[in-house]
């Protein structure tokens, strides 16, 4: 939607005190549950990367050689027990991965995760070719919550919602091939910590005013 | 000023529908009101209300520069000290603000300055129905002749919203609100297309959905970090908020910036009084530990450090209260200031709203209540500039 001032012969004649237009894009005709809308970067760039359930299936695309898909897995296990996401509570951890693979207690994988959630390494991702000197990362499933809602079936796990690396990154992935491309930042970030994502940290103080009679965030 | 009563357009709700307004009216009765419109000379707009609002958001500037450096304030103030090097840095650093909102008490030409009753520094609503519907009405007006050719309105809002948001560096803009509140959600909803038009990226999350990750960064609910976090959640919430202690060294920006806690918030008209005693739009104000408080005699308002909508609100007159507003606020404390009765029209009284983008005057929006003190159950009533 949009609308421009009429009368322009008018308001030459004094300055006008209000805007000359306003345009809605957002807010207008859909109405204000349309959100979530982010805009694609063109200036990002992407990588040819391979995803893997395992070693076998590395080689049986033939692709990159026998080697290379025996190193690439074992890189990854590895670096699955040192970086995968940690978190709090089972529930946490399934909001972000989803329950169709699902999430582990950390002391199965490490012992350095005591006491915390890992998701199960749902695949790996390597490059297209050595050339690329890609690092070779773990992947999680990625079905957050309201992504899990829309995703048919689940029988195929995670694949209609793809994956995610350690650091977060996305990695949309569509089942059958091993073939994806992955922006450059997500291909090229690993993680050398394990991340340990909070969340619920915001947001108590308004509810508990809120149910004391008190009003909304705005005023 | 003058209240000019006028007919309903017969289909507004379905124009507020189709322009994405949805929180026009609230509990059954309307919340947008155009049976009648208030009407100002170009001479009240801009040397009554423009001027002094360009003038008291200086002065409010001048006095964060001035809290920040002085751990005095900030604990008058009742910011929780954990929150203070956040405050600091933000402001030294020049994080930019978007907008804000001046309360005032204006009665028209002949009625006295306009005197600033607060300042909703930090998460000011009202704003797209100030922007947007109140604009639309008005065009509506002039198109079918019911308004006279020429006849103007306060706000450049809209135009200066977006070019804010695109003087703001950044990458993209996570918008976060409680996804129940149908007002808060329309607000944060309207900011969100203001910012995309800007050419922002602009995605919602409830503020519960909030992450910080092991490095200290705020995340979405994809784990991604949060360049810049637009909150309609206001900072003595997020600083009592477990997050609340990460907010300084994470680095995530954010609007408004920690600094604004210095300004919406009661106590800072205390301390605008100190620093600029007498000045025409400021009324007297003093914390309720000061016996200077006692100057005011028998008449002042009493208002909660923290506060929104009239609650906790206490109007005293001739040592008789003359209103009361409930809520569940005033734990930290409390200022007493001088008492401006709203104007009276038609039995309605009249607040104005004088809208700050950036650091500049930017439009006007009028809320009308039926008692002295402005509440959730005020109604927005058009305004025009026609003479």
């Amino acid at each position: 939607m949009s609308q421009a001032a009429s009368d322009p012969e008018a308001e030459s004649l004094r300055r006008s005190k209000r805007s000359a237009a306003i345009s809605l894009v957002l807010v207008a005709g859909v109405g204000a549950t349309a959100f979530g809308l982010a805009r694609l970067d063109s200036r990002r760039r992407n990588e040819d990367v391979l995803v893997y359930r395992s070693r076998d299936a590395c080689l049986a695309d033939r692709v990159r050689s026998a080697q290379d898909c025996t190193d690439a897995e074992a890189a990854a296990r590895a670096a699955y027990a040192a970086t995968a996401p940690r978190y709090e509570t089972l529930e946490e951890c399934e909001r972000h991965h989803g329950r169709a693979v699902g999430c582990v207690p950390g002391a199965t994988v490490t012992a350095a995760a005591q006491e915390r959630f890992l998701p199960v390494m749902a695949a790996f991702m390597m490059g297209r070719d050595a050339e690329q000197a890609l690092p070779v990362q773990p992947l999680y499933p990625h079905a957050p919550e309201e992504e899990e809602q829309h995703a048919h079936g689940g029988s195929s796990a995670g694949s209609s919602a793809g994956y995610c690396t350690g650091s977060g990154g996305r990695v949309a992935f569509v089942g059958g091939g091993s073939r994806a491309q992955v922006p450059t930042s997500v291909a090229r970030t690993t993680s050398t910590t394990p991340r340990l994502v909070a969340r619920g940290g915001f947001g108590g103080a308004g509810r508990a005013v809120a149910s004391a009679g008190g009003h909304g965030s705005g005023g | 000023m003058r209240r000019l009563p006028t007919r309903e357009r017969p289909d507004w709700r379905e124009q507020a529908g189709r322009a994405g307004f949805h929180f026009h009216s609230f509990d059954g009765a309307p919340y947008w009101d155009e049976s009648a419109y208030y009407a100002f000379t170009l001479a009240e707009i801009e040397e009554d209300i423009e001027a002094p609002s360009r003038d008291l958001h200086a002065l409010c500037l001048a006095f964060v520069a001035r809290a920040v450096e002085d751990g005095a304030i900030l604990a008058s103030l009742a910011i929780p000290e954990q929150a203070w090097d956040a405050i600091r840095t933000s402001w030294r650093r020049g994080d930019p603000s978007l907008y804000g909102r001046l309360d005032l008490s204006y009665g028209g030409r002949g009625a006295g300055p306009a005197k600033l009753l607060e300042y909703n520094a930090d998460t000011p609503t009202a704003l797209y129905e100030s922007a947007v519907f109140q604009w639309l009405w008005l065009e509506d007006g002039l198109a079918a002749g019911r308004l006279p050719v020429g006849t103007d309105q306060y706000n450049g809002l809209h135009e200066r919203l977006v070019a804010r948001f695109a003087e703001i560096e950044t990458r993209g803009i996570a918008f976060a609100c409680f996804s129940d509140g149908p007002e808060d959600r329309g607000t944060v909803a309207y900011l969100q297309d203001c910012a995309l038009q800007a050419g922002l990226a602009a995605p919602f999350l409830p503020v519960e959905a909030i992450g910080l990750d092991a490095d200290g960064r705020f995340v979405d609910e994809a784990d991604r970090p949060i360049d810049t976090l637009f909150k309609l959640y206001p900072w003595e919430w997020m600083f009592a908020d477990p997050f609340g202690r990460a907010v300084g060294a994470a680095p995530t920006r954010f609007l408004e910036p920690p600094w604004k806690a210095v300004l919406s918030n009661k106590g800072l008209l205390a301390h605008l009084w100190a620093m600029a005693p007498g000045h025409p739009n400021l009324l007297p104000a003093f914390f309720e530990e000061d016996p200077a408080k006692a100057s005011l005699g028998a008449t002042f308002v009493k208002k909660p450090l923290y506060a929104r909508e009239g609650a906790n609100v206490l109007i005293v007159r001739d040592g008789t209260v003359a209103a009361r507003g409930e809520g569940p606020y005033g734990a930290e404390g409390f200022v007493r200031q001088g008492f401006a009765p709203l104007p009276c029209f038609d039995g309605r009284h009249a607040l104005v709203g004088s809208w700050i983008v950036g650091d500049a005057p930017a439009g006007l929006g009028l809320r009308e209540s039926g008692g002295l003190i402005t509440t959730d159950r005020a109604r927005f009533v058009p305004h025009v500039i026609d003479g």
